[in-house]
């Protein structure tokens, strides 16, 4: 009896490993992808994904003219900012607000400006030169530029 | 306000500075958004927690009652003049029982000033009281979002020399490299340590009367990450000098027994971390020589002896579920690597074996019920009471095996 109460627990555990190895390699569901724009003065056509990563990570302070970097991201909440992470930085969320924290709490940097909806980092990315920011699609007749982001 | 409820138990005055600066900065950061103008940025975080304790004293903890004067405060200010040119400097408070009183003082205020700046490289120069880069968690070891749980691993992390380690005056120079898919970073200061605090007197010479003053020390960190941050690896090495005055003797021939003694902390910690989308791992390992003359106190030969502080910890932190964490962490520190039970110190001085070890085992959980709130709940099995305060715990009450529980609001802008 004991021993048929032990198998059913082995039993048991298996199960439950099964499916936590289950949930593991669940496929993500497909994601959105997330356009880079900039303020449409930025001389620069095509961002390494590094250079991407040391701007949205607040390392970058300057574009190669010596214009001031001005650097405009959703909240970490919007699915927006999930797939600009995963899909442009390669990196995930949680990294970027844990770098972004080192600096702003020791002093040794600051973050980046917040917007509320993609309709305002347009705006706010029209008309900050040196802005850069991220939406869903860019159009033809919005007032920034795409960046490409290799 | 729910963080600072709990003060409501302790002191009614109190309380209400607390409810009165939470809501003042909770008005601010709802007025400020997230810049003032154009390059001034203004951030703050507070954070109200709960000990129970079965066994010792931390933060202000009793056994069997709830301690509720754990808290912290702070703001600070950058202005971002030109990309080269940065200014910025943090006020804060910070309550932990006797260990810390909650009075008012400057965290860190510094001009940071880039040398060189491109794509591939960062160099650049900070003067002032900067933090001090030790380990991964030390320069923003008071902002709870910034830790794992409530209290960062205490082996390398102590709070009761944290004033010791947390910033210093002093000038820094600073670099980034970027490499393909590689950032390294790195910072070496020359400082003067801020030494003289009553807890670092009583950590280092056992309640000796006198104060201590820091001599001019070096640190240096470089830190590697990989793939933005998939793995992270840092070296910190550090040398800090500090020389104790002894008080006179008075009338009564009352003083301090010990002579004008000095110590010399050699330290280094190697930390790795893995990063993982649901998966973070973490291990940091530390090790400090202490080089100790001149106390020459004649039943306390163990103030001029040199030992080797081995600390370390072991960390994963689990995001099970969106705005959900699990922490799990082992941690130990010995104070004397050839004594790790304290027994030949027991022997020699009579005081117990416990102070000179801790091992703690502490499981957590953090709920983030929006960006700027966090909650925390950790539980703590303690072998040994090395990090504690012996201005909270007697050697004759210090007890082996202890178990406490931290609850944590926190609040950050």
């Amino acid at each position: 009896m004991k021993l048929f109460d032990i198998y059913k627990q082995i039993k048991a555990l298996r199960f439950l490993c099964a499916m936590l190895f289950a949930l593991s390699i669940w496929p993500a569901k497909p994601v959105a992808a997330a356009e880079v724009i900039v303020h449409p003065g930025v001389q620069d056509q095509i961002l390494t994904v590094n250079l991407a990563r040391a701007m949205f990570g607040m390392r970058q302070a300057q574009w190669p003219d010596g214009t001031p970097v001005r650097v405009f991201v959703m909240p970490e909440q919007y699915s927006l900012h999930t797939n600009f992470c995963r899909e442009v930085l390669n990196i995930y969320p949680y990294q970027l607000r844990q770098s972004w924290n080192r600096l702003v709490y020791s002093g040794t940097g600051q973050a980046p400006i917040e917007v509320a909806s993609e309709q305002e980092m347009v705006q706010k990315v029209s008309v900050t030169p040196g802005a850069i920011g991220y939406i869903n699609k860019v159009i033809s007749n919005d007032p920034v530029r795409p960046m490409s982001v290799r | 306000m729910i963080q600072s409820a709990p003060c409501l138990f302790v002191n009614p005055q109190l309380a209400r500075n607390c409810v009165s600066l939470f809501l003042a900065l909770n008005c601010l950061a709802t007025a400020v958004a997230s810049e003032l103008s154009e390059g001034v940025q203004l951030h703050g975080f507070a954070s109200q927690g709960v000990v129970l304790n079965t066994q010792n004293q931390f933060a202000g903890s009793t056994p069997g009652s709830a301690g509720f004067d754990a808290r912290e405060l702070g703001v600070n200010m950058s202005w971002q003049a030109t990309p080269d040119w940065l200014v910025s400097g943090q006020l804060m408070s910070r309550w932990a029982g006797p260990m810390d009183n909650g009075a008012l003082r400057v965290d860190y205020a510094f001009v940071d000033h880039l040398l060189l700046g491109n794509e591939q490289r960062n160099l650049g120069v900070r003067i002032g009281k900067v933090k001090n880069p030790y380990g991964f968690f030390n320069m923003t070891r008071d902002v709870a979002h910034t830790r794992a749980g409530i209290t960062l691993p205490q082996s390398i992390y102590q709070d009761q020399i944290r004033n010791f380690f947390l910033a210093a005056p002093g000038v820094s120079l600073y670099g980034n490299e970027e490499y393909s898919a590689d950032l390294v970073s790195w910072q070496v200061s020359v400082l003067q340590p801020e030494v003289n605090s009553p807890h670092i007197t009583a950590y280092v010479v056992d309640r000796q009367a006198g104060h201590f003053k820091g001599r001019t020390s070096m640190l240096a960190q470089a830190l590697w990450e990989q793939d933005g941050g998939k793995w992270r690896a840092g070296l910190s090495l550090g040398q800090f000098g500090i020389h104790f005055n002894p008080a006179p003797t008075d009338f009564f021939g009352m003083g301090s027994f010990a002579g004008a003694g000095d110590i010399t902390l050699n330290t280094g910690v190697v930390s790795l971390e893995h990063n993982r989308e649901e998966w973070s791992y973490t291990a940091e390992y530390a090790s400090t020589r202490q080089l100790r003359n001149g106390f020459n106190v004649p039943f306390l030969a163990i103030l001029d002896k040199d030992t080797t502080i081995e600390a370390y910890y072991l960390q994963s932190l689990w995001r099970f579920a969106p705005r959900w964490q699990a922490l799990a962490r082992y941690d130990a520190v010995y104070l004397d690597k050839q004594d790790r039970s304290g027994t030949a110190f027991a022997a020699v001085t009579g005081l117990p074996a416990a102070q000179r070890y801790a091992r703690d085992v502490t499981i957590g959980v953090r709920y983030e019920p929006s960006h700027d709130w966090s909650l925390f709940a950790e539980w703590h099995h303690v072998n040994g009471g090395a990090w504690l305060s012996k201005l909270e715990n007697t050697p004759a009450s210090l007890k082996g095996s202890w178990d406490m529980l931290l609850l944590q609001a926190a609040w950050h802008f």
